[in-house]
């Protein structure tokens, strides 16, 4: 029996005042519903100690794909909330037939932010769908950051 | 240098078991040099067959770092019609993202020197709104 949808607001908003020859002001709301089926049945909000680690070794975003496994859309917040060192945002992909590619997103300096939308269809080559794994790691050796992340799954 | 200040607020009262309210702020410098010297916002239709550039304007692509923002303006389904396609973002011709009609993500950018972003669809028209600053 489903449990019945569930719904979030995300709101971004932008603004300046020296970035283009005019003031920069910009917000932007959606209103996303979570269904309430197996297509949605994974949530979670996390704080993490994140330690430095080369592709492929780092900490996985959900930890197992059982049970929290992601088959469709999912929704990623990810917050840097150390004060020193960068943070390297990667998604498992498989791009090669039989291979688990990490393929960095970005980093996010010292408090940065970033709200990712990512699919774990898109992101196959070989015609099957993986369950999707976010990888995060700290960009300086020997060191760690920490970060919030929340994610929640979504429709297709 | 220029400074951009970005907002992100999270809000639910169902999808976690108690009341998820997240807010945060963040002002961003740009450097002062040639790797920062170039930032674009616009609209774009795409399709299977037409991927288009968000970034084409800047260099040829990104030098290093980039906030980044994406809107799927497409249709919503509605009674008696189909929604417009989602729009599945590229890095580096690697699909990363897929975005929903009326749904939009937001990240800092790293794809290293002169990297691109591309937007396109499965099937079908689709349409986008952009945001790219080139920060370092």
């Amino acid at each position: 029996m489903s449990k019945g949808n569930n719904t979030l607001k995300c709101t971004v908003s932008f603004s300046s005042a020296d970035l283009l020859p005019a003031n920069l002001n910009m917000s932007k709301t959606m209103t996303l519903t979570v269904p309430g089926t197996a297509a949605g049945n994974a949530a979670q909000l996390l704080e993490l100690t994140v330690p430095q680690a080369s592709a492929g070794s780092g900490v996985f975003i959900p930890p197992n794909t059982e049970p929290n496994d992601i088959t469709g859309r999912a929704y990623y917040f990810v917050q840097n909330t150390g004060t020193t060192y960068n943070l390297i945002v990667r998604l498992l992909d498989d791009h090669s037939t039989g291979g688990t590619v990490p393929d960095q997103l970005g980093d996010l300096a010292p408090g940065e932010f970033a709200l990712y939308n990512l699919d774990d269809g898109v992101m196959d080559s070989d015609g099957t769908r993986d369950h999707l794994r976010l990888e995060l790691s700290c960009a300086t050796a020997v060191q760690t950051t920490t970060a919030t992340v929340m994610f929640w799954e979504m429709d297709a | 240098m220029a400074t951009i200040k970005v907002n992100l607020s999270i809000n639910s009262s169902d999808v976690l078991p108690f009341v998820v309210a997240i807010n945060e702020t963040k002002e961003i410098s740009t450097a002062s040099d040639s790797n920062a010297n170039a930032s674009s916002m616009g609209q774009l239709v795409c399709s299977s067959t037409d991927a288009k550039t968000i970034n084409t304007e800047i260099d040829g692509g990104v030098d290093n770092r980039a906030l980044v923002y994406i809107k799927n303006t497409g249709a919503i389904a509605e009674a008696g019609a189909s929604a417009d396609p989602n729009i599945i973002v590229d890095d580096e011709n690697v699909p990363i993202m897929e975005i929903a009609p009326g749904e939009f993500c937001f990240l800092p950018y790293n794809g290293g020197a002169n990297s691109t972003l591309t937007v396109e669809t499965a099937s079908g028209t689709g349409y986008c709104e952009f945001l790219v600053i080139e920060l370092t």
